[in-house]
């Protein structure tokens, strides 16, 4: 990999060369944007509806479908058997999601479980909901899916999820990630750093009070019960204990002022 | 290219007057020439849905019906797909019509009417 552009230009393969296309002896080199010395294809299945597929982008030279600018070599799609028609070599199904035109999925019978799976496969019949799992072909513009798998949905629930699982991955490539409220984390923990500290109910409440104040000496116990009125003292006093002996906080000028360890 | 059918529920119905909807609904009544029934939907919405040519078959259970809408209220059905019991013994209508709502936000995943 390094030794031909090294002889070939003498220059020990670190540096770009017109003879050296695919830039697999660049690696690392900046200024050569675009060449992947990793030609390995891309794996990431997306789900979609048939809408998707064939409105998707094309990239002939490289067989690449995009959509939003996020390259899938597989997709999953959700949808009714309109049509099935056996023969030998392989099966043809007839997709309909609803979404657009519907779109021919092949099953072909020469797997190693093609004997096996024939028999499973011939069970889907008209009218039936399925997934279908298997990547994008074309030929002469007419896009179609290999079925890798095609399995009958035994829930109806599939169908709501399959909506809901399109639109999200949809949304997230297109837009990106959206930060995560740290509420998910299933109690709020609003430390500003996002960070879940770990701490639940008042152990968290009194952490984050003392967090919020930036004075030097920390925070007055006092100032702690005036802002969670209703809690008695002692429960405070058992909370800061537990959080100085973890050491969220840690004692100032006496035991009544407090500071949090935490951030800046 | 085709448009497709917007999957809709009772009240996105008024949203897509004269397009092509998708409904999946439970049959409430048949009528009985067996031209027409209603549909009790995931947001228990009444729609009334008119067949081209008189049922033959029984209609019970969950049905998803295409067709155009008129009205609010009513569908012209293209065709429908029973639904096998089977497999809605454990269904969730009201996470499908959230689904439904979300989905046809906006319409970059399916093929819309060019109008």
């Amino acid at each position: 990999m390094w030794g031909e552009s090294a002889f070939e230009n003498m220059q020990g393969g670190f540096l770009p060369t017109n003879s050296d296309p695919f830039g697999a002896g660049t690696q690392g080199q900046p200024g050569q944007p675009g060449q992947q010395a990793n030609r390995t294809k891309m794996q990431n299945m997306m789900p979609v509806t048939l809408a998707m597929i064939h409105k998707a982008e094309h990239l002939e030279s490289e067989n690449k479908f995009t959509i939003g600018g996020i390259s899938f070599s597989q997709v999953s799609v959700v949808g009714i058997v309109r049509n099935v028609e056996v023969n030998n070599i392989n099966i043809t199904y007839e997709i309909d999601d609803y979404s657009g035109p519907t779109m021919e999925v092949k099953y072909w019978l020469d797997g190693p479980d093609g004997g096996e799976g024939m028999a499973q496969e011939q069970q889907i019949a008209r009218n039936q909901y399925v997934r279908v799992c298997g990547p994008v072909r074309v030929f002469q513009a007419k896009r179609s899916v290999i079925a890798f798998r095609i399995l009958p949905v035994e829930d109806m629930n599939e169908i709501s999820r399959h909506m809901l699982e399109v639109k999200f991955v949809h949304l997230v490539l297109t837009k990106g990630e959206k930060k995560q409220p740290a509420a998910l984390g299933g109690a709020p923990s609003s430390n500003s750093a996002g960070f879940d500290s770990g701490l639940r109910g008042l152990n968290q409440q009194v952490a984050q009070l003392i967090g919020s104040c930036r004075e030097d000496i920390g925070m007055h116990i006092r100032g702690i019960c005036d802002q969670l009125k209703g809690v008695p003292e002692a429960k405070i006093r058992q909370a800061i204990d537990f959080l100085s002996s973890e050491g969220h906080i840690y004692s100032t000028i006496d035991d009544d002022h407090y500071r949090s360890t935490d951030g800046a | 290219m085709d448009s497709g059918y917007t999957r809709v529920n009772g009240s996105l119905m008024g949203n897509f007057a004269g397009k092509k909807v998708c409904l999946l609904g439970k049959v409430k009544t048949v009528s009985p020439k067996g031209d027409s029934f209603v549909l009790n939907t995931t947001d228990n919405m009444n729609i009334n849905v008119r067949l081209n040519s008189p049922l033959d078959t029984m209609l019970e259970g969950y049905i998803e019906v295409v067709g155009h809408s008129t009205n609010r209220t009513e569908i012209i059905c293209d065709s429908y797909v029973l639904i096998d019991p089977a497999i809605t013994t454990a269904f969730d209508p009201k996470t499908y019509n959230k689904a439904v709502e979300l989905f046809s936000k906006n319409n970059s995943c399916y093929i819309q009417d060019a109008n």
